[in-house]
């Protein structure tokens, strides 16, 4: 089973070793850093959890009985979150390689974390819309004044 | 000339280049609105002209007799243009109330509407087209003729909130085609370079724009400004309106509060202030982007830290890319290029709002 990152539904950017990510289907966005987002830059070429699991083994000093349980917990989360797929083979991409320890020592493992906002979601139109009218185009319900907006 | 009734034409819908099929839905439906559009300003006895000039593009709007002109063009008026040689992107726009043209029945079911207001379906490399439900406003680009079209069901109900940025899914649409992008942004500065303030509502966003343009500075928008990325990057002002809480304005800002246009409506709708009729002096067309503020009410003293581009651009993506209909990873990846190229602070502001000018002013004239 391969993760592979779930575009065109999000979109993501990375910056400054932090990986941003934006999900247009439920208004929330995320962030990750470190092991977060070396196991991203693994699956946006696509990989399985042995592969993830293998190469943050590489790059962090830890079990790997701990890392397994953080790594699978982590991609059961972003697929939750619809952030990733499954699939049953590799896309065209491959998992990325220049992925490598910076200095002799390895740092600590640490638990990836993703970190999830959600205050923009009063930006989208997440409801179904329900009243339209004669000529079916859909109707405002109540004030019309209050702004979609956050500012 | 700005504001000149004349004959609508037909000449954009005769003159089609694309290589997308003439018979698609989406290029059909839109055919079909334009003839709805000349049909309105028909029925209102011509159009109404005004010509903008947006980032060194000339943008004209063609309306269906006045009833939508003042609504669109109040917050716009800093970049009217008399002068035209040429026009890059015209847009139609008419109400059913005002014209009494019925409106084309929309070819979608209200579960098309995506939550950004696009139309599944309708929306192709060539046509964009998104209804915005609260303003209650189809919007339509054709993208390889350059024509927009913008209808609404009554003119006199255009909320506040459009009356402040008009138009700006279309413009948004456009622009990207045109390698610019609307950010959601205050933007103020010097003719040298200015600052782009990113931040969410209650943040101090407005406060910081509207605080400056009662010092030396000058003022590109308070909402949504047009950004050009390149070896220096760009901030075009499209609205020259501010918006804040009317109490907040009362208390903190009292010459702004003065020039609020909807005090009365305090209870329901921000402030809204059209500084080009208060400001025309302070209003600046643009300048060269030196660094990107995030501002923070801290309540202590005023002041700058640095920003990790990390954090400047989560206070600048999210916001932009949720609140414009189209906006995919070409936007995120200009917006991450533009964080990548000028710096970010974090502005925690106190009690202390005349030392904001100040501070800005100090980090225009910083050296990168």
């Amino acid at each position: 089973m391969f993760y592979q990152v779930n575009l065109p539904k999000i979109v993501y950017e990375i910056i400054d070793g932090q990986v941003i990510i934006i999900n247009f289907d439920n208004g929330a966005y995320f962030s990750l850093d470190g092991t977060g987002a070396d196991v991203w830059r693994m699956i946006e070429g696509s990989a399985s959890a042995e592969e993830i699991v293998d190469l943050i083994c590489r790059l962090y000093e830890g079990s790997r009985g701990e890392i397994e349980r953080s790594v699978s917990a982590f991609l059961s989360r972003l697929g939750d979150e619809g952030l990733v797929l499954m699939t049953g083979g590799r896309s065209s991409g491959s998992p990325a390689e220049d992925l490598t320890m910076s200095g002799a020592e390895r740092p600590l493992f640490e638990a990836p974390l993703l970190t999830k906002y959600e205050d923009m979601k009063d930006l989208l139109l997440l409801d179904p819309i329900h009243e339209v009218d004669e000529s079916g185009w859909p109707v405002s319900k109540g004030n019309s004044s209050v702004e979609r907006k956050v500012c | 000339m700005n504001g000149k009734f004349v004959e609508p034409s037909r000449a954009a819908r005769a003159s089609d280049s694309a290589a997308e099929n003439q018979n698609s839905p989406p290029v059909t439906y839109f055919n079909n609105l334009s003839d709805s559009y000349l049909s309105a300003a028909a029925s209102a006895g011509g159009q109404v002209e005004y010509f903008l000039s947006v980032a060194g593009y000339t943008i004209k709007l063609c309306f269906a007799g006045p009833a939508l002109v003042r609504h669109i063009t109040r917050a716009l008026e800093h970049l009217a243009s008399d002068s035209v040689t040429r026009t890059d992107l015209t847009v139609c726009l008419w109400d059913s109330a005002s014209t009494s043209v019925k409106m084309l029945p929309p070819e979608w079911g209200p579960g098309d509407i995506a939550a950004r207001g696009e139309i599944k379906g309708y929306n192709t490399a060539r046509i964009h087209t998104a209804y915005h439900l609260g303003a209650d406003t189809l919007n339509m680009l054709d993208a390889d003729r350059n024509l927009a079209l913008f209808w609404t069901r009554d003119a006199g109900r255009i909320p506040y909130y459009e009356k402040g940025a008009p138009l700006r899914t279309i413009l948004n649409w456009w622009a990207c085609g045109h390698r610019l992008q609307l950010v959601h942004a205050a933007a103020v500065g010097t003719t040298d370079g200015g600052v782009l303030i990113a931040g969410r509502g209650g943040s101090g966003k407005s406060t910081i724009a509207l605080t400056c343009i009662n010092s030396g500075l000058i003022y590109a928008g308070d909402d949504y400004v047009v950004i050009e990325n390149g070896p220096r990057p760009h901030a075009f002002s499209l609205y020259s309106t501010g918006k804040a809480d009317t109490e907040h304005l009362k208390d903190k800002l009292p010459a702004m509060f003065s020039c609020v246009s909807n005090a009365g409506e305090a209870e329901t709708e921000k402030g809204l202030i059209f500084l080009n009729e208060h400001y025309p002096d302070r209003i600046a067309k643009g300048f060269p982007i030196k660094a990107i503020l995030l501002p923070h009410i801290a309540g202590r003293e005023t002041r700058l830290q640095k920003a990790s581009p990390a954090e400047v651009l989560t206070a600048l993506a999210p916001s932009t890319l949720f609140q414009l209909a189209g906006a995919d990873h070409e936007v995120f990846r200009r917006l991450s290029e533009l964080v990548r190229q000028v710096p970010g602070y974090i502005m925690e502001i106190g009690a202390e709002l005349n030392r904001i000018p100040e501070m800005v002013s100090g980090l225009i004239s910083r050296k990168q």
